[in-house]
């Protein structure tokens, strides 16, 4: 052949038509059924999206069989309780988080054959007619049986619990709207429309035929396995070090501070590690520029804690937070919220912890 | 965590570029794992979609890469990007259509280089990425990527003469 020709065009005129044929499709709504992780909005312009194109959910997932569990049920409030905070609670961010770590660390945890977890995430959606939309909260649960050893498949379980009006506010809206049972919205071209159901869904095993060991736990965005988890050095310096690198490896698209905050909260929140460095991962926190505390407060299922917030500029100039919720007797983080702060503060959306612990059971079939 | 327009954000990124996350998926690790890596890359995308950029396609490259790297020991992976190649070549060689001797030779050239080779070049020539995107996607400075990809364009054209090439092989380890 030529040497006078470009290589790179032959090469370019040579794409294989392999490389067309597109993946298998994805089933997005069970994607996006995933709770997200808290992350910096700071650093990319929000995009700009047809009015009518509001979010895609895991309803569209969610089998319509329970008709019992109406959208009356008790919707999640936005609670931050009255202070003040008990004489004994330390009046700092900084002070609520070390003695944190000092309780967690005294943990009795010595492993076990899986680590159980089960969370609620919720997720604020606006719905209605554009004229007078409100929002309503989508919850669902997960339970994850994440085996220690590779030679154990990995087991996650899911359930929607269906979708409710937020505030007493969107209540009102969503009578004088009908009442509806489900909002249907429009889908970019060549999608499915998305349909967000007020009724729950069955209990579904997400991962047929089990996960194998690898890459079941995900930290700071990249997957992660459970002998790493286990390795992860319990002294501060040397565990900063070991985010800082995952961070550059990452490519380092957010900001250095929101990822140390985002991979430590994921630390103490979830992931099975060990007592020492959950409390590693508390000082981290502890050591972090902005962080606050809010006192007092209880959870979405009304239990209490003191949290901790964590805020940085969003889009548009909107103060975006994640808040922390800690039970106080024990150091064990009881939530995670995501919360718009503006004229009205708005909870965008939450996770809770109702559960995460080591366990030698067998998993359950379903 | 989510955003009000999240949803739709994610599905838009998602009709825009599996496309092209599975033709790189492809060019790197082959079709057999190609789905794996699409799907994977996209639940990481949703997990971490406030830090996914305004022009996301260089993100998800590195994502999938990433994926690629932390889910499949290399070998795995080498042999089934290997057994691509191979289809590639094969397929080129029975077409009959003008210019196939030039599409064949190209390909198996392709085949014959260094793994960071091939990436540099395909990033290029069949994603279309601007060497600025390129460059973020491997990892690199834009001056190193325009180097690294100026000595793989003269290994390739050396490839693509009859062996034994007549380019440096230390050149390789480079």
């Amino acid at each position: 052949m030529s040497r006078h020709r470009d290589v790179l065009r032959v090469l370019s005129e040579a794409r294989p038509a392999q490389l067309d044929r597109g993946p298998r499709p994805i089933d997005l709504a069970a994607v996006t059924a995933f709770p997200q992780e808290a992350g910096d909005r700071a650093n990319r312009r929000r995009l700009v999206l047809t009015a009518g194109l509001v979010p895609a959910v895991a309803a569209a997932a969610a089998v319509t069989v329970m008709v019992a569990q109406s959208p009356a049920t008790p919707t999640p409030q936005p609670t931050l309780a009255q202070r003040p905070t008990p004489a004994d609670t330390p009046t700092t961010a900084r002070g609520l988080l070390l003695v944190a770590a000092e309780q967690v660390a005294d943990d009795q945890t010595v492993g076990g054959r899986y680590w159980v977890t089960r969370i609620e995430n919720g997720e604020t959606r606006q719905v209605g007619p554009k004229a007078r939309p409100y929002d309503v909260v989508l919850r669902m649960t997960e339970e994850k049986w994440l085996a220690s050893s590779p030679k154990d498949k990995s087991w996650v379980f899911f359930q929607s619990l269906g979708a409710a009006p937020a505030t007493a506010a969107d209540k009102d809206a969503w009578r004088q709207d009908g009442f509806p049972a489900q909002w249907t919205e429009p889908a970019p071209k060549g999608m499915k429309p998305v349909v967000i159901s007020a009724e729950g869904g069955p209990r579904l095993l997400r991962t047929p035929g089990g996960l194998s060991g690898r890459d079941v736990h995900v930290l700071g965005g990249q997957p992660i396995t459970s002998a790493e988890l286990s390795a992860l050095p319990a002294d501060s310096a040397a565990l900063k070090a070991y985010l800082v690198k995952r961070y550059k490896d990452t490519g380092g698209l957010e900001g250095e501070n929101d990822y140390l905050f985002n991979s430590a909260d994921a630390l103490v929140l979830d992931l099975p590690v060990t007592p020492e460095v959950r409390a590693v991962a508390y000082k981290l926190i502890a050591g972090l520029k902005g962080i606050t505390t809010l006192g007092s407060v209880t959870d979405q299922h009304g239990r209490k804690g003191v949290a901790v917030a964590y805020t940085r500029r969003g889009d548009s100039g909107a103060l975006a937070q994640t808040r922390l919720i800690i039970d106080p007797r024990t150091g064990h983080a009881l939530a995670e919220e995501s919360w718009s702060l503006g004229a009205r503060d708005k909870l965008m959306s939450y996770t809770l912890v109702l559960g995460a612990a080591w366990s030698d059971d067998t998993p359950p079939a379903k | 965590m989510t955003e009000p327009d999240a949803g739709a954000r994610f599905t838009e990124m998602y009709a825009s570029c599996h496309e092209q996350v599975y033709a790189y998926a492809v060019s790197r690790a082959g079709r057999h794992l190609a789905d794996d890596v699409v799907g994977e890359t996209f639940l990481v995308a949703w997990r971490r979609l406030s830090t996914v950029p305004e022009t996301p396609l260089p993100w998800l490259l590195v994502t999938a890469r990433n994926v690629m790297h932390g889910r499949y020991r290399d070998e795995v992976r080498q042999a089934s990007l290997a057994a691509e190649l191979r289809a590639w070549a094969e397929e080129a060689d029975a077409d009959v259509a003008d210019g196939v001797t030039e599409r064949a030779a190209v390909l198996a050239a392709l085949a014959r280089l260094s793994e960071n080779d091939r990436e540099l070049l395909t990033l290029v020539a069949w994603q279309g990425l601007s060497n600025r995107e390129a460059a973020h996607v491997v990892g690199c400075s834009v001056a190193t990527f325009f180097v690294r990809l100026h000595r793989a364009r003269k290994r390739l054209e050396a490839a693509m003469e009859d062996a034994p090439t007549t380019f440096d092989l230390k050149e390789f380890s480079r």
